[in-house]
């Protein structure tokens, strides 16, 4: 699921190789991951966090599952990491957009 | 040529030239004859806040997925609608109208009547030059001109010419400045539009900050997950926008103290290497040293001790030599004994010449260790420095940190006091 696209960029006016896009669009998802892994460790009790912690060899569909129904507001986490980060991704266009390139 | 006749008066017949038979068409519009009608710019096109195309739909599609997805069994409703949340809602605003498509689209538009108005501007250009030539050779012929009234009469000439080169002037003029009004509006829109969108993420970012801080508040309070959710509708607008403001300068001062921290670490494993490589190179040194004393006594051994020993015995075997004749059974045997003692001499000075040379490697090799010390020593001195600035720095922005959280945890309590008090009320 890439969230972040080059459409996204363009809007922002930033222009990207298809490497550097690679690298951005990787180091997007990483933090986005750790950020709502983070977000999600703080609203779960301790044995909640000991059956995710044993739900380490399951697939994404059975994690997935899991988070829906035991952090009622997982799609509020998601979406407001992914909020938090675009608005950072934005304030970075505007200082990468206003240094005069060649 | 065929002529038309007119249904409102029969009787009357209308030539193909008249304009009563203008219409809204294409074509009758691209021969009207007047230019400041023909070319109108469309005001909508250039306006600034042009609506996305598709925006609406996007959201009620949007809408009606979720309300289908929530009755869909649970395997299939992790849709990105879901799984993005809000977030979502951007993103299909952002595909289906994007900015870089609705500037084409305008740079299009703009262009083709750029090339419409383009004739006018030609003729324009003709008609001003026109102008200036007319006027100028007006003017020589008043310059030229010596009687009183011949020189009114070319007064009033120059004069009249005069007001038709303005006019020409400012028709050429208009036409340029809204051909090139035209083709820099639709990059000021398209900037305009990226600005807003920036805006527009920021604003959401800071209510989602905002949001959280609320969410985390009330979990620290020991609400219960329900209770969270039910706080955090209708919360005022007004106060969340403080929150906001406050929650972005707590997150920037939260990433600067994650970076300072991270530049203190790095600093850190520099010196420790720095003093790891210190330790090595005193080592080396003393290696260094051991081996040239070793090599310095060696080779005094073998020149004052064994060497002048060999050559001893080389010297008495040869004169036994001399003294032995030829047929002397021993002969042989001594001639041996000379062979190898004169061996034994090469050999012991080949060792001295090593050792000689191993005291001079091992001195100079230690004086570039020394060398290299005392540069590292240096360098210890300089990055203990910067450690102890960075650490400094980081404990600043911690305290700074500390601070801006501490803004966070009073404007949210005052936030959910007030949601309170209203409450009771």
């Amino acid at each position: 699921m890439a969230i972040l696209d080059k459409t996204l960029l363009s809007e922002l006016g930033i222009q990207l190789s298809e490497q550097d896009f690679e690298s951005l669009s990787e180091h997007f998802d990483t933090t986005l991951r750790t950020r709502v892994i983070a977000e999600i460790v703080e609203e779960l009790s301790s044995e909640q966090a000991v059956q995710l912690a044993s739900m380490q060899g399951a697939g994404d569909d059975q994690l997935l599952a899991w988070l829906h129904a035991n952090v009622t507001d997982f799609g509020d986490i998601v979406s407001d990491e992914v909020n938090i980060l675009l608005g950072e991704l934005a304030d970075s266009s505007e200082a990468f957009n206003s240094v005069p390139r060649q | 040529m065929t002529e038309t006749i007119n249904r409102a008066n029969p009787t009357e017949t209308i030539s193909p030239l008249d304009p009563q038979l203008a219409g809204d068409s294409f074509q009758d519009a691209l021969f009207d004859v007047n230019p400041d009608t023909l070319f109108d710019i469309d005001p909508d096109t250039l306006a600034v806040t042009e609506p996305v195309v598709g925006s609406e739909n996007a959201v009620n599609l949007l809408d009606s997925q979720t309300e289908q997805a929530k009755k869909v069994d649970a395997e299939a409703r992790y849709d990105d609608a879901m799984l993005l949340g809000r977030s979502y809602r951007v993103r299909r605003v952002v595909q289906e109208g994007g900015t870089q498509s609705i500037k084409m689209w305008q740079g299009a538009k703009a262009k083709m009547r750029n090339a419409l108005d383009m004739p006018g501007k030609i003729v324009r250009q003709f008609a001003h030059a026109r102008a200036k030539t007319s006027h100028e050779h007006k003017e020589s012929r008043l310059r030229k001109a010596t009687s009183t009234r011949l020189i009114e009469i070319r007064q009033i000439s120059v004069n009249e010419s005069q007001v038709r080169l303005d006019h020409r002037s400012t028709s050429l003029e208009e036409r340029t400045s809204r051909m090139e009004h035209r083709t820099k509006s639709v990059h000021e829109n398209a900037l305009q539009r990226r600005q807003s969108y920036t805006e527009e993420l920021k604003k959401r970012r800071g209510k989602s900050l905002a949001d959280k801080a609320v969410r985390r508040q009330l979990r620290q309070e020991g609400a219960s997950r329900r209770e969270v959710k039910t706080a955090m509708v209708n919360l005022p607008a007004e106060h969340m926008a403080n929150v906001a403001k406050v929650a972005i300068v707590a997150e920037a001062s939260k990433r600067e103290l994650k970076a300072a921290d991270g530049s203190v670490i790095k600093k850190g494993t520099r010196q420790e290497r720095t003093e790891r490589t210190i330790s090595n190179e005193d080592t080396r040194i003393g290696q260094y040293d051991t081996r040239a004393k070793e090599a310095k006594k060696n080779a005094e051994d073998i020149r004052d001790r064994i060497l002048p020993h060999a050559q001893r015995s080389l010297q008495e075997l040869r004169n036994k030599l001399e003294s032995t004749a030829v047929d002397d059974p021993d002969y042989s045997v001594i001639v041996e004994s000379v062979q190898s003692a004169k061996r034994v001499v090469d050999s012991q000075a080949s060792s001295l010449r090593y050792w000689n040379e191993a005291e001079v490697d091992n001195q100079r090799k230690e004086s570039e260790a020394r060398s290299r010390l005392t540069d590292l020593q240096q360098l210890h001195i300089t990055q203990k420095g910067r450690v102890a600035s960075a650490s400094e720095k980081a404990d600043d922005i911690n305290v700074k940190h500390k601070k801006d959280r501490a803004n966070l945890n009073d404007e949210v309590s005052v936030i959910l006091n007030a949601n309170k008090q209203k409450v009771k009320k």
